[in-house]
């Protein structure tokens, strides 16, 4: 029985920690290749995101 | 060429990395440890703010689905996939997080508490949201589903945040300002304005890439639902096949 | 119907839905179904269906209610509704030492079954732990840290 207190556990704070760093970057890493290479390969015309005509449908007229 | 929202997206991804050093640095080694949990109170840092993280995201997602059924455009379908993605990161961290926490604490890795149970939820309800996007080949068929299923796992946000409220649970309920010391609170806020930022820089890299497929997908000349010619404004010459 | 049309009408279906399901859970349309626990007057009420199905009690680990037996591992407590609870305490027999925070006045949630001389027999013990998160204060006296977590 304890005292009513948690001693230590810093087990669990590294492996939280450790984990929640390593996914985080992990995925921004990732991410940041992987958004790289489209730019790269595609020269994307960044207006055309925003711009209205873009409309996924292709009704446009 | 490198692209404004690359730029942006890095950025806002290094500042909140940065923010979240100073943050942890402050959590594990300068706030004091706390009366009860000891050090492991310590996980207060990461696991709080993953899980407003989460929520937030999550509320982006369901504000962008319902921009993408409105105007049908590509940039909302691209973006509420983005954030769909980051929340349910952080919902599978939150999860992991919270076992390890829970462990120490309460005595055990999970439990089938109201909390919990509707945190489980979250994660798959918009883990299938990802799934059905996968599944679905057909752009604008694929945006309207990606959009309603959104919509609807969103209902389980509030559920989420509320369960503690409304049942009876062993998670504890949401804490304030008045229930965490200043000392603890630096650090916490801190840790939010970072994973806040961090998941605003992923956002938008991931809605890039997003964008990027969809217009690789509209490009290619073998779809079986290829839309009439676009007018992309400031594109120059016929995109690559 | 347009295609823009269409996507619209899904909209506003979708909201429906998702705003019908949510006010269905807020109003307490499953509420019945996610009960985690029993308080002790709830497990009184329920009495006939405790014994021998698997059941959650929560409550207050009572004030001088706690024997833990080294050798034998067995742990007995009374819990409550509240820290003094003289109307409806339950006694909680346990195998195994609990979780370190584990102390009187704290709150508890355990898992196990009514036996039939009215001694609950958990199999697990799980500790509450309040929303507050406080600095140690130094001398501190350990009995005024348990009006911290009363409040279950």
């Amino acid at each position: 029985m304890g005292q009513g207190m948690i001693q230590g556990g810093w087990g669990y704070v590294i492996a939280v920690y450790g984990i929640s760093w390593g996914v985080m970057l992990g995925y921004a890493v990732m991410l940041l290749a992987q958004a790289r290479e489209s730019a790269l390969a595609r020269a994307l015309p960044e207006a055309s995101a925003a711009s209205p005509a873009s409309s996924h449908k292709g009704r446009a007229p | 060429m490198t692209s404004r929202s690359y730029v942006a997206g890095a950025a806002l991804s290094a500042i909140g990395f940065a923010l979240l050093v100073v943050a942890h640095y402050l959590g594990l080694f300068v706030a004091p440890r706390e009366a009860m949990m000891g050090d492991v109170g310590r996980i207060l840092y990461v696991h709080v703010p993953t899980a407003w993280g989460a929520l937030l995201f999550y509320l982006g997602a369901f504000v962008a689905a319902i921009g993408s059924l409105w105007s049908g455009r590509r940039g909302w379908d691209a973006a509420t996939t983005a954030m769909v993605e980051v929340g349910t990161v952080m919902t599978f961290l939150l999860l992991v997080q919270g076992s390890l926490w829970a462990r120490p604490t309460w005595g055990t890795y999970w439990t089938w508490d109201p909390r919990l149970t509707t945190s489980a939820v979250l994660a798959a309800a918009f883990g299938v949201v990802l799934l059905l996007r996968r599944l679905i080949d057909q752009p604008a068929r694929r945006a309207t589903a990606t959009a309603v299923a959104t919509i609807v796992a969103f209902v389980d946000v509030p559920i989420v945040y509320f369960s503690v409220k409304w049942w009876n649970s062993l998670h504890q309920p949401v804490s304030s300002r008045q229930t965490i010391d200043s000392p603890m609170m630096q650090p916490l806020l801190i840790a939010a304005v970072a994973v806040l930022l961090l998941g605003i820089g992923l956002s938008v890299l991931r809605w890039r890439v997003e964008l990027a497929r969809l217009l690789a997908e509209e490009a290619a000349p073998d779809l079986p639902d290829a839309p009439a010619p676009l007018d992309l404004s400031g594109a120059s010459g016929a995109p690559r096949g | 119907m347009t295609q823009a049309v269409q996507r619209r009408l899904f909209l506003v279906v979708a909201l429906l839905v998702a705003g019908g399901a949510l006010g269905v859970i807020a109003m307490g349309g499953i509420g019945e179904n996610l009960v985690y626990f029993w308080t002790p007057a709830q497990l009184h009420q329920n009495s006939d269906k405790a014994v021998g199905a698997t059941i959650r009690l929560g409550g207050v680990v009572q004030a001088g209610t706690v024997d833990w037996q080294q050798g034998d591992q067995l742990l007995t407590f009374t819990v409550g509704e509240q820290t003094v609870d003289t109307a409806t305490p339950v006694v909680v027999k346990a195998k195994g030492a609990p979780p370190q925070m584990f102390r009187e006045g704290i709150g508890v949630v355990v898992e196990g079954t009514m036996r039939k001389d009215g001694v609950f027999a958990a199999d697990k013990v799980m500790v509450k732990h309040s929303n507050e998160y406080r600095a140690p204060t130094e001398g501190v006296d350990p009995e005024s840290l348990y009006a911290t977590v009363e409040e279950l």
